[in-house]
């Protein structure tokens, strides 16, 4: 069995304990030492009143001091970890329950079922929503700790990588809680050169279904001036041109309108990026091997810095045997679990007074011991006893 | 016996005290002691001279009457007075609860009484060494016998049988002994007293004693310190106090009655009683004569 303390600090009052001992001491200090013409007198059994009376004190003062210290460690929020209660503490689950943005309060309510605590966590960005979900199990009282995914479950919603910021000790479940949107609809930016070699931004309406995927594009708009260049070293300059040139006549997908892209190849002068960067957001890339390759290499480089991912829209669940693969159930229950009020602390106020009746009892017991009446001695100045 | 002494500003200052107190309770006493109570024993024969009346007629010569059929008084002639010693007790223990300025001032002022009437007093103590004012007569010297007792601490370690038995050796002819003491060594200090009695001395055991001591009258719980030996024992003063008064009355009554067995007189002395009237009570008998 061990102790754990919910206000540890107030242990520091356990330092009042050197009130009663100084006192004591002080008490023996000042009654000791008492010059006398003869001990002749003072001998044999009349000792044992005094060790008797000694031992009452050190007996006093240990009860005294056992006093302050059951206080203090009242006031320290004892919990007892007992072997039933540690078990208790393994069966009860504080679940925190993350949910999708847009499933209903009493979906998230059902989810939670009878957990020893729980609570919903509804953040756009999963990642965000993790963490705030580990901080909160981090303060909850001992307890096995469970993350319950709750949602649609859309492909490219969770990740591996983002699952891997859960402790170990916290089981991962996943509940699917509503279904899937037929289709999904969105607007795609589009960079393009024209027929006429100039720049124009078009933009693209993107229909996602489980059956196929429709795009009708928009009314197209002039670029901004050097919205997108290449740089490159001046031998291969050249088939930088003609990369570019390449990739924006297919067209390059655009997240933001209003950005603009440097590419820089490898061997490219850095006198002439930074001249001519210009806030411009720089891509850099090896020079790309084989040369014919240079178009397609040149679209994967600006895409992944500009083009946002569309497999996170698609309306397709993650697989049955992948939510398998990232669930487990919850661990022991962590050791550096913040204790929670178990009520034990009435044991020690308890003992507390039981104490403070039992140095009344001794203080009466050492009073009467020592109030022996003092008998006068009339003596005779002239002598004639 | 002279020696060189700087006499110290906080000394003159306790032997005046010691003076002043001495000179009131002697005036005082004087007051209802009409007549010497201390009487010499040397008186010498001198001659016959023819009865007159109102001779005592203890100093008739009876043998004489029955040789010649007529009255003769006998004259004597003093050739010594009393020759008085002091014995005081300087050991550790008369250093509690005023007991050595009781037994300082007993001195003084019955060393005075002495040296006012013409005999000899002195002073004997004995603590890392003998501390010796023969006992002369005259009135410088009764200056010299109070600087004596002035000067004395109750620091010795020397036991009072010693001063006593160097007593005996002062004392050439018979006279007064006065032992001034607590008697906590009376096992080894009373037989001395009974052999200065023995020797012919007139002997008078002054019993100083603290008022505290006497009742035990402490505080709480201590550890007690014996002065002479300073060995420890730790009291609980409340719950022996009836046992260590009993004791200490046993005690005192055990001393009273060796010392008056033997035909020596006895005064007992308490810290916090009246100085005078115990004196009186004690000199009134002795007024007359032995």
């Amino acid at each position: 069995m061990s102790i754990l303390w919910l206000t540890p600090a107030a242990l520091w009052g356990l330092a009042l304990i050197a009130g009663p001992i100084a006192i004591h001491l002080l008490a023996r200090q000042q009654t000791r030492r008492v010059e006398y013409p003869s001990l002749r007198f003072l001998r044999s059994s009349q000792l044992a009143a005094f060790r008797r009376r000694s031992i009452q004190d050190a007996l006093l003062l240990l009860c005294r001091s056992a006093i302050v210290m059951a206080a203090v460690l009242a006031l320290a929020g004892p919990v007892l970890q007992t072997a039933a209660r540690t078990a208790a503490y393994a069966e009860r689950v504080a679940r925190a329950v993350i949910v999708e943005p847009g499933v209903a309060p009493s979906a998230a309510g059902e989810v939670a079922g009878n957990a020893f605590a729980s609570r919903s966590f509804a953040r756009a960005d999963l990642g965000d929503a993790i963490a705030d979900a580990t901080r909160w199990l981090n303060e909850q009282p001992p307890a096995a700790r469970e993350i319950v995914f709750a949602g649609a479950l859309r492909r490219g919603r969770i990740s591996a990588g983002q699952l891997s910021a859960i402790p170990s000790l916290v089981g991962i479940r996943f509940v699917t809680t509503q279904g899937l949107p037929a289709s999904q609809d969105m607007t795609l930016p589009v960079l393009r050169a024209g027929s006429d070699g100039a720049l124009v931004m078009i933009p693209q309406q993107v229909r996602l279904s489980a059956e196929e995927t429709r795009v009708v594009e928009g009314g197209a708009t002039p670029a901004l001036p050097d919205q997108v260049r290449i740089i490159a070293a001046p031998a291969d300059q050249p088939v930088a041109d003609a990369a570019l040139r390449a990739a924006l006549t297919a067209g390059l997908r655009w997240s933001e309108p209003s950005s603009r892209v440097l590419v820089v190849w490898s061997g490219a002068d850095e006198v002439a990026v930074r001249a001519m960067q210009q806030g411009a957001t720089a891509v850099r890339m090896e020079r790309p091997t084989p040369v014919s390759s240079s178009a397609s290499a040149v679209v994967a480089a600006i895409e992944q810095m500009t083009a946002s991912s569309t497999t996170s829209l698609e309306p397709v669940r993650i697989t049955r045997d992948q939510l398998e693969a990232w669930s487990r159930p919850p661990g022991a229950v962590p050791a550096d679990t913040r204790p929670v009020d178990e009520g034990d602390r009435r044991w020690f106020w308890g003992l507390a007074l039981a104490l403070l009746g039992l140095e009344q009892v001794m203080r009466r017991t050492r009073a009467s011991t020592a109030a022996v009446p003092a008998t006068d001695v009339e003596v005779r100045a002239d002598g004639r006893p | 016996m002279s020696r060189p002494h700087v006499v110290t500003s906080s000394e003159l200052q306790s032997l005046r005290d010691l003076e002043l107190v001495t000179r009131r309770t002697v005036e005082g006493l004087r007051q209802g002691l009409h007549r010497s109570p201390f009487h010499g024993f040397s008186a010498e024969f001198s001659q016959y001279r023819h009865y007159r009346p109102g001779d005592d007629l203890k100093h008739v010569d009876w043998k004489a009457l029955a040789r010649t059929d007529r009255l003769y008084t006998r004259q004597f002639r003093e050739t010594t007075n009393l020759s008085a010693l002091f014995v005081l007790d300087v050991s550790r223990s008369m250093n509690f609860g005023g007991k050595f300025d009781l037994a300082r001032q007993v001195t003084a002022v019955l060393g005075t009484l002495v040296l006012d009437q013409g005999d000899a007093a002195g002073v004997l103590a004995v603590d890392d060494r003998p501390r010796l004012v023969p006992p002369r007569s005259g009135h410088h010297h009764l200056r010299v016998f109070l600087s004596q007792l002035a000067h004395l601490t109750p620091a010795g370690g020397a036991r009072l049988a010693d001063a006593l038995k160097q007593a005996a050796t002062v004392m050439k002819r018979r006279g007064l002994v006065i032992v001034v003491s607590d008697f906590y060594e009376d096992e080894d200090a009373l037989p001395q007293v009974r052999r200065l009695a023995r020797m012919g001395h007139d002997v008078v055991v002054v019993h100083t004693l603290a008022r505290e001591e006497l009742a035990l009258d402490m505080g709480g719980a201590a550890e007690f310190v014996d002065l002479e030996t300073g060995s420890t024992l730790m009291v609980q003063p409340s719950a022996v106090r009836e046992g260590y008064i009993a004791a200490v009355q046993q005690w005192l009554t055990s001393v009273h009655d060796t010392v008056t067995r033997d035909g020596m007189e006895y005064l007992r002395l308490v810290t916090g009683s009246p100085l005078e009237p115990a004196l009186r009570r004690f000199l009134m008998p002795r007024r007359g004569g032995r």
